[in-house]
């Protein structure tokens, strides 16, 4: 279980995390989003315990991070910019993590590269970018740690290799109950891998919830009644999150059991009623705007 | 072994060096490139027989390296606090703090240790392979345990300072300021103290002496006596010094500093080593620094460099004039920006600038103002002659030295001596000729020290007043019998070791009823020069010694005494017989008052070949018998220089002009 409670980290006088609170349940991939500069790197480096909080705790399993090795040997680490020790190859860098995590696995390695079809005694410094991350991806799985924190996980990776090492990461997760901390600023790319996501924002959880209560307590609502006059206070039975008309039809997002909202919605005996699914990335625009934050310029 | 373990990870460490082993290879082989330099101009000097100085075996080379090869150590091994990448990986690994530090410093350890090692051994071989170099006993020992010593001190005030800081660039300057402000505190102090203007308004600006005191921080070297000394080395030893509160123990000039060698200094060095090592784990395991800049204390120690490393640069630029004042604050806001760029690549706040500036004036201030006011209460402190007992005279240019002390420790109860040093500070203005002294004056109940300029037309009267005080005259040629291994005889070496000099001494103070050797030689001195006017009968005697791997040397007058001329012929005259062979040739013939011997061979028309002979036959047969013999008087004996080939040495017998002597000479005259 990882858990920040009143979590914050201040560089010179800016705070880049603050106060932020969250819970990783164990076997689950937990999705981190959050625009740039929101502080997930930051947020995965305390948990890492690569950085120390400046307040507040990161914890797992009920214990600090930071210099701790005993559990810093179930965590592996890796940043959106990767480092590689200079002239070396696959095949050292393994060496390398076999040194330092107990339970490495060099057949799983061998498996994995082959699987990539990754050259382990090329040097490194002649990999593409998507290759290096590849690389490591794969030496992070064959530590065989239960925690993996992934900053910026895609980046650099094709889309055939993306799904390639979404379904790597699945299986290691169904497998053995690992726990997956990925961050990402494309919602689209983690909807279909994370069962949690928490949006990031000013340095804080602005919300976390399960993907598929995400997708199904919210959806678009076009709706057109009799009396063409109507506004938004005739739909206050229900947790309206957005609300514009255009001549007699509004559109409006709805937070709530999909059927309790039909069902309130034909009470008003509709001319038109529609109601669609929303994409991940308009949950979070609308569901931020439910906080009361505008994000007009960003929508799409 | 686990507690060990938890502290030292070989994984760990072998994991850094071989990362960082590209740049540590290419400073290993700048470094021994340097030394293996220096050891083939040591040997460049074939068929010259020299005594290779301490300073020689270390040269410049050995100084770069002890502050270059650390920090290069440094850079490479802790390299994960200055690149974020890099310390995304290290610091997430399952490496406690502790480990990762102690690891990485006992990597730099056995670099820098193989490093020395590596370089002794050259110079072990470059010493074994030439005969010709004497050294002193274990000099290569010294090498390895004081270099190694110093670049392990400096490594660990390097960890130190990436430790408190985790930059690269601050951690040069942290690491210059740590090793330099002592020795720039240290003679700024020293000026003041003896900048007093109640004597004298010394102009320091022409004199060497004054100079080094003024401007303390500069860089450049001084060529002394074929000796190489800079000042970061008088900072560097000052640092050890002025830490250890030992510094009386290693004054400035008493040696050359970066060649001196002490145990005592080492044991030093090793205190600040472990200190700094101990300091540095603390920094890095409890005050946690991240990556650069990302705490307090990293904030904090880039401020203090700031502020350290400034505050001599405003301090010694001096405040001298409004528009001074002005340029030098502008110089420092540029410093400060430079300093900031290379540090983090930003430019500093105007802000920050201001507050920065002003603790750096303010810092200065506080430094400059109590000494002023000290140094001007002790200036209005007027000494009256009525309240001097006696002066003690030493000049500036000894500063610093053991002979300096010693001559200020004399105390001259001259009253005309007195009045001639209250009469120097009426003319106080710098002329052209003029001399420094540093006069100490003793009152009821201790003393002080001004600087005192003497006019040219005062200089006679006072060199007449202190060459007639032969203790004066002994002091300054700082003679230490104890230190005596071996005496040359009119310039030639008589080759006598330890025991025979104790030999020669103790033959001294027998005919001189005990007298110590000092006051015999005093003596010895004051008769010689009293009667060489009358073409007295003496020898000059250089006394050579060995202090600290330096030689030195003071002139004699000896010899007035036949049964001490007896003991110095005999040990003079047997190395000769040690080495008689077919290699030698006579040289000269000399005796004090003619030299007989060339002008009869002259006057025959003797060539060298057939004389050399004729000569060296009869001392085959004559000298060992001469070995029983004093001469009776001065008169009585001849000295005759050879010419040793195969050893390419001069060397000296001592010729009794007895009966079969002169039989020899009228036998030259004589064709053959």
């Amino acid at each position: 279980m990882i858990i920040a409670e009143n979590l914050g980290k201040k560089f010179r006088n800016k705070t880049v995390i603050r106060q932020m609170n969250c819970a990783i349940k164990e076997g689950s991939i937990y999705g981190l989003v959050g625009a740039n500069g929101a502080g997930k790197s930051t947020f995965l480096r305390m948990l890492a315990g690569v950085y120390q909080p400046s307040e507040g705790k990161a914890e797992i399993n009920g214990e600090a991070v930071f210099d701790n090795a005993k559990i810093k040997k179930e965590i592996v680490f890796i940043p959106d910019e990767l480092y590689f020790f200079p002239n070396y190859n696959f095949r050292m860098m393994a060496d390398y993590y076999a040194s330092l995590y107990e339970h490495f696995d060099r057949h799983r390695f061998q498996m994995l590269c082959d699987h990539f079809k990754l050259d382990t005694e090329a040097r490194i410094q002649n990999f593409s970018k998507g290759m290096k991350r590849q690389g490591a991806l794969i030496l992070a799985l064959s530590t065989r740690a239960h925690y993996f924190f992934f900053d910026e996980t895609f980046d650099g990776l094709d889309p055939v290799m993306r799904s390639l090492v979404k379904s790597v990461l699945s299986e290691d997760v169904a497998q053995r109950s690992s726990t997956v901390l990925l961050t990402s600023h494309n919602l689209r790319e983690l909807e279909d891998l994370c069962d949690h996501m928490g949006l990031l924002v000013e340095g804080r959880i602005m919300f976390e919830s399960d993907i598929d209560s995400l997708k199904t307590e919210m959806f678009k609502v076009q709706i057109a009644l009799p009396d063409k006059t109507f506004d938004r206070d005739e739909f206050h039975q229900l947790k309206v999150l957005y609300y514009k008309k255009s001549g007699s039809i509004a559109t409006m997002i709805v937070k709530g059991d999909r059927e309790l909202v039909t069902d309130v919605l034909r009470s008003k005996q509709p001319i038109i009623l529609d109601l669609l699914p929303l994409s991940l990335e308009e949950v979070f625009i609308y569901e931020m705007e439910g906080y009361g934050y505008e994000f007009d310029s960003l929508r799409l | 072994m686990s507690s060990i373990r938890s502290v030292f990870n070989f994984k760990v460490f072998w994991q850094n060096f071989r990362s960082a082993q590209g740049l540590l290879l290419v400073a290993m082989i700048i470094y021994q490139a340097g030394i293996l330099i220096n050891c083939f101009s040591f040997s460049r000097t074939p068929g010259m027989t020299r005594v290779v100085a301490f300073s020689e075996i270390s040269g410049i080379i050995s100084l770069c390296a002890c502050f270059l090869l650390p920090i290069a150590a440094c850079v490479t091994l802790f390299d994960f606090l200055f690149s974020k990448k890099k310390s995304d990986l290290v610091f997430s690994s399952p490496i406690p703090r502790k480990t990762l530090y102690w690891s990485n410093w006992a990597g730099g350890m056995i670099f820098l240790l193989i490093n020395v090692l590596i370089a002794s051994l050259m110079l072990h071989v470059t010493l074994l392979r030439n005969p010709q170099l004497i050294v002193e006993n274990g000099v290569v020992i010294r090498f390895l345990i004081l270099w190694g010593l110093s670049m392990m001190m400096v490594y660990s005030c390097c960890c130190l300072a990436v430790s408190l800081t985790g930059n690269r660039f601050v951690q040069f300057v942290l690491v210059a300021v740590l090793t330099l402000l002592p020795g720039w505190f240290h003679y700024t102090f020293q000026t003041q103290f003896y900048n007093y203007d109640q004597l004298s308004q010394v102009d320091y600006s022409s004199q060497k002496a004054t100079e080094t005191l003024t401007n303390p921080y500069s860089m450049r070297i001084v060529q002394d006596e074929g000796k190489v000394d800079t000042l970061p080395y008088i900072a560097f030893d000052q640092l050890i010094s002025s830490l250890s509160g030992m510094r009386q123990s290693f004054r400035v000039t008493d040696y050359n500093n970066h060649t001196a060698f002490s145990y005592s200094r080492c044991w030093i060095m090793l205190i600040n080593l472990l200190a700094a090592s101990a300091l540095g784990s603390w920094a890095f395991i409890r005050r946690k620094v991240e990556v650069a800049e990302t705490s307090f204390i990293s904030e904090a120690a880039h401020e203090a460099v700031r502020i350290a490393a400034f505050v001599p640069i405003f301090y010694t630029l001096g405040m001298k004039d409004w528009v001074s004042a002005v340029l030098y604050a502008g110089i420092l806001l540029i410093l400060y920006h430079l300093y900031d760029y290379l540090a983090r690549r930003e430019f500093i706040s105007l802000r920050r600038t201001l507050i920065s500036f002003l603790a750096v004036v303010a810092i200065a201030a506080l430094i400059r103002f109590p000494m002023r006011i000290l140094v001007r209460r002790e200036a209005s402190r007027q000494i009256s002659i009525e309240d001097v007992s006696a002066v003690a005279l030493a000049p500036a240019s000894t500063l610093g030295s053991r002979q300096h002390e010693a001559l200020l420790q004399l105390k001259l109860d001259d009253p005309e001596l007195i009045r001639l040093v209250f009469q120097s500070n009426v003319n106080s203005e710098y002329t052209e000729g003029s001399i420094h002294m540093i006069v100490r004056f003793y009152q009821d109940r201790g003393y002080s020290d001004f600087y005192v300029n003497f006019a040219p037309e005062q200089i006679p009267q006072l060199e007449t007043r202190l060459g007639a005080n032969d203790q004066y005259q002994l002091l300054y040629r700082s003679l230490d019998p104890q230190s005596v291994y071996w005496i040359e005889a009119n310039g030639i070496s008589a080759g006598l070791d330890k025991a025979e000099v104790d030999q020669l001494v103790a033959q001294l103070q027998q005919e001189q009823q005990q007298q110590n050797f000092a006051d015999l030689l005093h003596e010895t001195k004051q008769i010689a020069c009293r009667q060489s006017d009358e073409s007295y009968c003496f020898l000059s005697l250089t006394l050579v010694s060995f202090e600290n791997g330096e030689r030195t040397e003071q002139n004699v007058d000896l010899l007035r005494y036949q049964s001490v001329f007896q003991l110095y012929s005999s040990f003079v005259n047997q190395q000769f017989l040690k080495t008689y062979a077919d290699n030698v040739r006579f040289l000269n013939f000399y005796s004090m008052y003619d030299n007989q011997l060339e002008q009869i061979r002259q006057q025959t028309d003797l060539d060298y070949e057939s004389f050399n002979l004729r000569l060296s036959q009869w001392l085959n047969e004559n000298l060992p018998t001469q070995l029983q013999k004093a001469p009776l008087s001065s008169e009585e004996f001849l000295s005759i220089t050879y010419y040793d080939s195969q050893r390419q040495s001069q060397g000296a017998i001592f010729i009794e002009k007895n009966e079969k002597w002169q039989e020899f000479v009228s036998s030259l005259i004589q064709p053959e």
